[in-house]
C-alpha cells in the first residue's frame, strides 16, 4: 500500500459501479471470472452444466465470428459482476472489432430515461441521424420538477391511466373495481404509504429522476406486496373517515383469503401502464424511443456500419424496455415498415428477476445466448487476488495505469505499486512473478469479512468493494491511528483471549482495537509462537501490529504450526474454518453479537435493552433474568439480615437489582459501568446460559465461574445495603404496613370479629380461615373497600407478604421453614399499640420498589376510606337498630324480649286461624336463635355512640346486620301481616251485624241472676235461723 | 308498635271468633237458655219449697241440702257470669239439680212420716168418732206425701195437719187415751196401755171388734 497515492485514488477506484471508472482502473483491477455457465434457454439459477472462462465466451460468442444478427443476455443477481464482464467484453472487442463494426456501449451511469437516450445520442457514429436536435432538445430539457411533485406527479399519473382506461389493455378490472381503485388510491393515508421511503412510486421515480441513490438493479414496477394491506394501515385508513369505497378496497386487500389474489391484479393491471407514465413523467412521449432506436440502425445502415450493442443494465430501460427490446430482436434481414436497419449484434445485462418477469415470451424466444454469472464467482485466491488487485491500483498514480493500458495491457506489464506499508503483511502472487501486498489486509480478514460481513447474496464483486475494501482501506489510510475502527462485530469471540487483552491493557478503546485485530485480522487464539526469529501472537506478526501502534501483548507460547506449501493448498470457496467446537454456531453467533452490541456500549456510554429479540434480547435476558437470579440464589440474605420476601420482592421489581450505565427505561439497584470488566461479567452469564444451558459444563467455563464468584463477592455489600434500604440509611419497613393492612383486611372479611385488638395474636394474623360466608349486609362502601382491596389481588398478595415476611428458610431445604416469632411478636405488638397507623413520617409510600410499596398503596387504600366506611356501616346499622326498637317500644331488647315477641307472633296465628282470619304465614326459623340475635342488637348497640372508625368495623366485622335482618324482616312481614289481619277483622265485625257487636251476657241474663240472688238470700234467710 | 299491636289483634280475633260463633249458634243458645231459665225456675222453686217447709212448716233443717243448694245456685249463676250460657255448663247444673231431687225425695219420705204421722195415726184412730172431719183433714194433708216443687201442696198438708189437731181437741180425749191411740196406730201400743180409763173409753166407744192383739216379735 501507498497510502499517500491510495488517499488521492481510493475514490475513483474503489467504486462498486465498475462502469464509472476509468478504463485504466477498470482492467488494472480485473480478475478474470471463470465460472460462467452458457445457456440456450433461460434457467433462474443454473446448476451443473459446463462453466467457462470470460475469454471463452468472448471468443465464441461477442466477437461474432459468424457475423450473424444475435442477442445476448448476461445475467446474474445484483452485483456479480455483470457489468463488469460487459465492460470487459466491451474493451476487449473495442481492441478486435472489425472496421465496419460500431460499437455502442451504452452505461447506467446516467440511470434514467433520458439519461440513457442521452448515451446513445453522444456516439459520434449517429451524429448524422435525421431529427437529432429534436432529441437532444427533447433529453436536455431537464426535469427540474421537486422530487415530491415528481413523485406525486406518477401517483396521480397512474390514477389518471386507470380513470381513462377504456379496457383496451390485455388485464382488464370491472368498473366497481376500477372506482375503488381509484377510490383507494385517493385516499391519504394510501398515498402516504405508496410515496414512502423506498416505496413503489420511489422505484418508478429513480427511472426518472436525474439524480437518484435507488439501487439501480431495482425493476421500477408494482410488487404484489405493494398492496397487500396491513391490519394497522387498514385501521389508519379505516379510522381516516374517507371514501367507503377506498375502505372497501383496502378491506380487501387485507383479506388473509383475497388480499393476495387481488393486490396480484391490481398490480399487474397497473403495470400495464407503467411505460406510459414514467415516459410521460419523464416528458417523452411512447415510441419516441422506438423512433431514436430505429433511426440510430437507418443511419449505420447508411454508413454501410454493423451495430455491437453493449447495454450495461437494461432494467435502466423501464418505461422503453419494451421498445427497445423490440428494436434489438428486429433483424437486419428483415422489412419492416420499409426502413432498412443494420444487422445487430447484442450484448445485453440484466438481472435474473427482470429477465424472468420483464422480458416477454417472445423476446425470450429471441434471445440467441444466455450468459450466467453465478454470485459466487471467486474461489479463494480469486478473493484475495480480487482485494489485491484493487490495493495495488489504487497504489498506483493513474499516469502508470494509463501508461499500462496505452501498451496495450499486458498482464506480464502489470504495474506493482512500491510497497509503502505493509512490507510485513501478506502478498499475493497475481501471476508472472508479481506479488501484490494486501496490507491493511491480511487473508484471515478478507475470509473474515467474506464470510461475516458479507450478507448472503452480496458476496459479489460489488459488495466486496463496496463493504469490504473501500472501509477497511479508508480506515488504514485515514484513520490510521485508531486502526481498525470499522464497525464490525467479532464472530465467536475468544473470551480468554478478550480477557487476556484487557487484564493487560487498561485502555479501553485500544483493548478493543486488539482484540478486534486479533480476532479478525489474526486466528483470534491466544497463541503465540516464534518462527524465522519473528514473534506472531494470534498468527500475526509483531511487525504488523508495530505498523498500527498496536501494543504486542503476551499470549500462551504454543509451537509454530506446519506451514502448509501454496502447493498443497489449493484454491477452494473462501470459507472460514472455525475453531472445533462443541457450541452450535448459533450460540456462538448469539454470544458474539451480545459482545458486538456491548462493545457499543463501552464506546456510546449508552444502552437500550428493551427489545427480547436479538443482541439487545440476549444483552437483556442476562440484566433481567439470569444476573438477578444468580445473585439472588448466590447471596445468603437471610445472613444477611434481609427477609427472603424483601430480596424477592426487589428480585421481581422493575428495578434491576443490576442495571447498566445509560441503560434507557429502565433503573437498577447497582448499576454497572460501562467498561470492559463489566463486557467480560454479562458475557460470562450470557455463555453460562447459551453455552452450559444454565450450568457451567461448557469448555473454559471455570473462567467464566472465577469471573462472576469474584464479582459477586466485590459488590455484595453493596448489594445487601440496596436491597436492605428504602432510601439511604432507611431500612425497608414495609412489613408494618402490611400487618396493619392485613389486620384491616381480616376484621373487614370478618375472620377476626372480636371487638378489640387485644386478642389479635400471631394466630388470627397467620391462620387461614377464610370467612366463607358470601351474602353479607355490610354497606356498599365496606364492599367497595374490600373490592378496592382486592383489586389486583392486593390483598393476597399482602397476606403471602406477612405470612412470608418472618420465614426463616432452612438451608438446602426451602421447603422447611422456620417462623421468626420473635421478630413478628415484636412487629405485632407495635402495630396493634399503633392502633394499625403508620406515622406520616414512617410511611414509604414512595419506595422505588414497587413490591414493597404495595403494602403502604394498600394500607393507604384502607386509611383513606375507612371512616367513610365506619361512618356508613354505623348508620346503616344505627337504622336498622332502630326500626328493632321501635317495633319493640323498647330500647334494650334482650332474650327475653325477643321471646316474648316470637310468642305473641305465635298466638297471633293460633288464633287467625281459629278466627280464620287469612294472613301469611312468617317462618320463625331465622330467629330462633335468640342468644345470637339478642347478642348482635348488643354489638350494634354497644358502638352507637362511637366515633373511632377502628371499634366500629371491629363491632360491625362480623356482620351483625346480616343477622338482625331476618327479624327486621319479621317484624316487616308481621305488620303487613298483622295490618292485614286488622283490616279482615274490621270486615268480618261489620258483616256480623250490629244486634251481636252490642249484646252482653250480663244484661241477657239479668233477671236470672235476680232470681239467683233472691234464692240465694232466701237461702241465707235459713241459715240465720 | 307491633310488640303490642300482636296483643291487640290476637284479642280482636278472639272477640271476633266468639261472636262469629253466637251468630252461628243463636237457636241453640236459645235452646240452652231455655233449658237453663227452667233448670233455675225449678231451683228457685226448689229453693221456696224448702224456705216454706224449714222456715215455716217448721220441718227441721238440713244442712246437706242447704249446702248443695247453695252450690247449684252458685253454679247457676257462673254459667251466666262470663258471658253465654253454655249448654255443658247447664247440663252438669242440670244434673247437680236432679241428684239434689233424688235427696230431697229420699229424705222427705222420712221426714213426711215423722211429720205428719201422729197427726194421721189419731185421724184414724178417730175416723169413727167423726167419719167426715176426718177425711177431710186427712185430704188435705196425704197429697204432700209425694216430694214435689210445689209449695201449695205443703201449705195444704200444714193446714189439714192444723185441723186434725183442733178435731182431736174438740173430742176432748184424754190424754192417755190419745197415748193408746197413737201407740195403737204406730204399733207400739201393749197390753199395759189398757188401763180402766182406756178400756172404759174403748167399751163405750164399741171399739173392741176393732182392736186386735198380737205377740211382739223379740229380736
Amino acid at each position: 500500500m501507498n497510502s499517500e497515492i491510495a488517499k488521492e485514488r481510493i475514490s475513483y477506484v474503489a467504486r462498486p459501479d465498475s462502469i464509472t471508472t476509468s478504463e485504466g482502473d477498470f482492467l488494472a483491477t480485473h480478475v478474470a471470472i471463470k465460472k460462467i455457465k452458457v445457456l440456450d434457454k433461460f434457467d433462474i439459477s443454473p446448476t451443473g452444466g459446463k462453466s467457462f472462462s470470460e475469454e471463452d465466451i468472448f471468443q465464441q460468442y461477442i466477437c461474432n465470428p459468424e457475423d450473424k444478427h444475435q442477442f445476448i443476455a448476461v445475467y446474474g443477481q445484483s452485483g456479480t459482476g455483470k457489468s463488469h464482464l460487459i465492460r470487459w467484453f466491451a474493451a476487449r472487442y473495442e481492441q478486435n472489432k472489425p472496421k465496419d463494426e460500431v460499437v455502442l456501449f451504452i452505461r447506467r451511469s446516467d440511470n434514467t430515461l433520458k439519461g440513457t437516450i442521452r448515451q446513445l445520442l453522444e456516439k459520434p457514429e449517429v451524429q448524422g441521424i435525421p431529427n437529432k436536435e429534436v432529441y437532444e432538445r427533447l433529453v436536455k430539457a431537464a426535469v427540474s420538477v421537486e422530487e415530491n411533485k415528481l413523485k406525486d406527479l406518477i401517483y396521480h399519473s397512474f390514477i389518471i391511466e386507470i380513470d381513462n382506461d377504456f379496457d383496451d389493455h390485455d388485464i382488464k378490472l370491472s368498473g366497481v373495481m376500477k372506482k375503488r381503485l381509484v377510490a383507494f388510491l385517493n385516499n391519504e393515508i394510501v398515498r402516504e404509504f405508496f410515496l414512502r421511503k423506498d416505496g413503489p412510486v420511489e422505484r418508478m421515480y429513480s427511472k426518472i429522476a436525474e439524480h437518484s441513490t435507488v439501487d439501480r438493479d431495482t425493476i421500477a414496477q408494482f410488487e404484489v406486496d405493494d398492496f397487500l394491506v396491513s391490519q394497522d394501515l387498514y385501521e389508519d385508513i379505516r379510522s381516516a373517515y374517507g371514501d367507503r369505497k377506498a375502505e372497501k378496497m383496502a378491506l380487501e386487500l387485507s383479506s388473509d383469503v383475497s388480499g393476495m389474489k387481488t393486490a396480484k391484479v391490481i398490480s399487474e393491471y397497473l403495470n400495464q401502464f407503467r411505460n406510459d407514465v414514467i415516459q410521460r413523467c419523464a416528458g417523452i412521449e411512447p415510441g419516441d424511443f422506438k423512433q431514436i432506436f430505429m433511426d440510430i440502425r437507418r443511419e449505420l445502415l447508411r454508413l454501410d456500419k454493423k451495430l455491437t450493442l453493449f447495454i450495461e443494465d437494461v432494467t435502466s430501460f423501464t418505461g422503453v424496455d419494451t421498445a427497445l427490446l423490440d428494436a434489438l430482436i428486429e433483424e437486419h434481414t428483415g422489412k419492416r415498415d420499409g426502413e432498412d436497419l443494420c444487422r445487430i449484434s447484442s450484448v445485453v445485462g440484466t438481472t435474473n428477476n427482470y429477465l424472468q418477469k420483464n422480458f416477454k415470451d417472445n423476446h425470450k424466444d429471441r434471445i440467441t445466448k444466455y450468459v450466467y454469472i453465478p454470485s459466487n464467482v471467486f474461489d479463494e485466491n480469486g478473493l484475495y487476488e480480487f482485494i489485491a488487485r484493487y490495493v495495488n491500483t489504487m497504489s498506483l498514480n493513474e499516469e502508470v495505469i494509463s501508461d499500462w493500458v496505452n501498451a496495450y495491457a499486458n498482464p506480464e506489464d502489470y504495474p506493482v505499486h512500491d510497497v509503502i506499508e505493509g512490507k510485513k503483511w501478506d502478498f499475493i502472487n497475481v501471476g508472472h512473478g508479481k506479488k501484490i501486498s494486501i496490507y491493511p489486509f491480511t487473508k484471515n480478514s478478507i475470509l473474515y469479512f467474506y464470510n461475516n460481513v458479507l450478507e448472503k447474496g452480496h458476496q459479489t464483486p460489488r459488495y466486496i468493494i463496496r463493504d469490504i475494501i473501500e472501509p477497511v482501506v479508508r480506515d488504514a489510510i485515514f484513520n490510521k491511528s485508531h486502526f481498525p475502527s470499522v464497525e464490525v462485530k467479532i464472530i465467536n469471540v475468544n473470551n480468554t483471549l478478550s480477557f487476556r487483552i484487557r487484564s493487560q491493557i487498561a485502555d479501553q478503546d485500544v483493548a478493543g482495537r486488539v482484540l478486534k485485530f486479533m480476532s479478525i485480522w489474526g486466528d483470534g487464539t491466544t497463541n503465540q509462537y516464534k518462527k524465522d526469529d519473528k514473534i506472531y501472537v494470534s498468527g500475526i506478526s509483531t511487525e504488523v501490529y508495530e505498523d498500527f501502534n498496536l501494543p504486542i501483548l503476551k499470549m500462551d507460547f504454543v509451537e509454530p504450526p506446519e506451514e502448509q506449501s501454496d502447493a498443497e493448498s489449493p484454491s477452494k470457496p473462501p470459507v472460514v474454518t472455525s475453531v472445533e467446537s462443541t457450541i452450535p454456531s448459533a450460540k456462538i453467533k448469539k454470544v458474539d453479537d451480545a459482545n458486538a452490541f456491548l462493545t457499543r456500549w463501552t464506546n456510546d456510554k449508552k444502552i437500550d435493552i428493551s427489545a427480547n429479540v436479538g443482541a439487545s434480547g440476549t444483552v437483556h435476558s442476562a440484566i433481567y433474568d439470569e444476573i438477578p437470579n444468580y445473585l439472588f440464589t448466590a447471596i445468603n440474605w437471610q445472613a444477611e439480615g434481609i427477609s427472603m420476601d424483601n430480596a424477592r420482592k426487589v428480585r421481581d421489581s422493575a428495578i434491576l437489582l443490576v442495571a447498566l450505565e445509560g441503560q434507557t427505561k429502565n433503573d437498577g439497584l447497582f448499576i454497572l459501568p460501562a467498561n470492559w470488566n463489566s463486557v467480560d461479567i454479562i458475557l460470562a452469564f450470557i455463555r453460562w446460559k447459551e453455552y452450559g444451558n444454565k450450568s457451567w459444563n461448557y469448555p473454559d467455563s471455570d473462567f467464566d465461574a472465577y469471573l462472576i464468584t469474584s464479582w459477586t463477592e466485590s459488590i455484595k455489600s453493596e448489594l445487601v445495603k440496596k436491597v436492605s434500604e428504602y432510601r439511604d440509611g432507611i431500612k425497608a419497613n414495609y412489613i408494618e404496613a402490611a400487618v396493619a393492612a392485613e389486620i384491616y383486611r381480616t376484621i373487614l372479611h370478618g375472620e377476626f370479629r372480636e371487638k378489640t385488638l387485644k386478642n389479635f395474636n400471631l394466630q388470627a394474623l397467620l391462620a387461614s380461615k377464610p370467612n366463607k360466608v358470601v351474602k353479607n349486609s355490610h354497606c356498599s362502601e365496606w364492599k367497595s373497600l374490600i373490592s378496592v382491596m382486592a383489586q389486583k389481588k392486593a390483598d393476597e398478595n399482602n397476606q403471602q407478604t406477612v405470612r412470608k415476611y418472618f420465614n426463616i428458610e432452612q438451608a438446602g431445604a426451602r421447603t422447611i421453614t422456620v417462623l421468626d416469632t420473635i421478630k413478628l411478636s415484636k412487629v405485632l405488638t407495635k402495630v396493634k399499640r399503633q392502633e394499625l397507623k403508620i406515622e406520616e413520617e414512617e410511611k414509604q409510600g414512595d419506595d422505588r420498589i414497587i413490591q414493597r410499596r404495595n403494602a403502604y398503596t394498600l394500607l393507604t387504600d384502607i386509611e383513606e376510606r375507612i371512616e367513610r366506611v365506619a361512618k356508613a356501616e354505623l348508620e346503616n346499622g344505627k337504622a336498622k337498630l332502630q326500626r328493632i326498637m321501635d317495633a319493640f317500644g323498647d330500647d334494650e331488647i334482650g332474650e327475653d324480649e325477643l321471646l316474648e315477641f316470637i310468642s305473641r307472633v305465635k298466638k297471633f296465628y293460633e288464633e287467625a286461624n281459629r278466627a280464620q282470619i287469612n294472613v301469611k304465614e312468617v317462618s320463625l326459623d331465622s330467629i330462633k336463635r335468640v342468644s345470637t340475635l339478642a347478642k348482635a342488637i348488643a354489638d350494634i348497640a354497644i358502638v352507637l355512640d362511637e366515633t373511632d372508625p377502628l371499634t366500629i368495623i371491629m363491632a360491625f366485622s362480623g356482620d351483625p346486620v346480616t343477622v338482625i335482618n331476618p327479624l327486621l324482616d319479621v317484624i316487616n312481614s308481621m305488620e303487613v301481616e298483622v295490618a292485614i289481619a286488622r283490616k279482615q277483622v274490621t270486615i268480618k265485625m261489620e258483616a256480623l251485624g250490629s244486634d251481636l257487636r252490642d249484646e252482653d251476657s250480663a244484661n241477657r241474663y239479668l233477671s236470672e241472676l235476680e232470681s239467683i240472688k233472691l234464692s240465694r238470700q232466701k237461702l241465707e234467710g235459713l241459715v240465720n235461723i | 308498635m307491633i310488640f303490642n299491636d300482636l296483643v291487640t289483634t290476637t284479642k280482636a280475633m278472639q272477640t271476633l271468633q266468639r261472636k262469629k260463633a253466637l251468630k252461628d249458634n243463636k237457636d241453640k243458645q236459645d235452646n240452652t237458655d231455655a233449658k237453663y231459665r227452667l233448670l233455675l225456675d225449678r231451683a228457685n222453686s226448689f229453693v221456696d219449697v224448702i224456705v216454706y217447709l224449714y222456715a215455716k212448716a217448721g220441718l227441721p233443717g238440713n244442712n246437706e241440702i242447704l249446702y248443695f243448694l247453695s252450690t247449684l245456685m252458685n253454679d247457676l249463676e257462673q254459667i251466666v257470669a262470663e258471658g253465654l250460657a253454655s249448654g255443658e255448663g247447664v247440663s252438669g247444673a242440670e244434673n247437680s239439680f236432679n241428684t239434689l231431687q233424688g235427696i230431697m225425695k229420699k229424705e222427705w219420705v222420712k221426714q213426711y212420716a215423722d211429720f205428719t204421722g201422729p197427726a194421721v195415726s189419731t185421724l184414724e184412730a178417730i175416723k169413727e168418732i167423726d167419719p167426715d172431719r176426718v177425711n177431710d183433714c186427712l185430704e188435705k194433708i196425704k197429697p204432700a206425701k209425694m216430694w214435689e216443687l210445689d209449695v201449695k201442696k205443703f201449705e195444704k198438708m200444714s193446714e189439714g195437719l192444723k185441723d186434725a189437731d183442733r178435731l182431736i181437741i174438740d173430742l176432748a180425749l184424754d190424754d192417755e187415751i190419745i197415748a193408746f191411740l197413737q201407740n195403737t196406730n204406730s204399733g207400739k201400743a201393749t197390753l199395759q196401755d189398757l188401763n180402766g180409763k182406756v178400756l172404759k173409753w174403748i167399751r163405750d166407744e164399741n171399739l173392741e171388734q176393732k182392736i186386735r192383739i198380737s205377740f211382739v216379735k223379740t229380736k
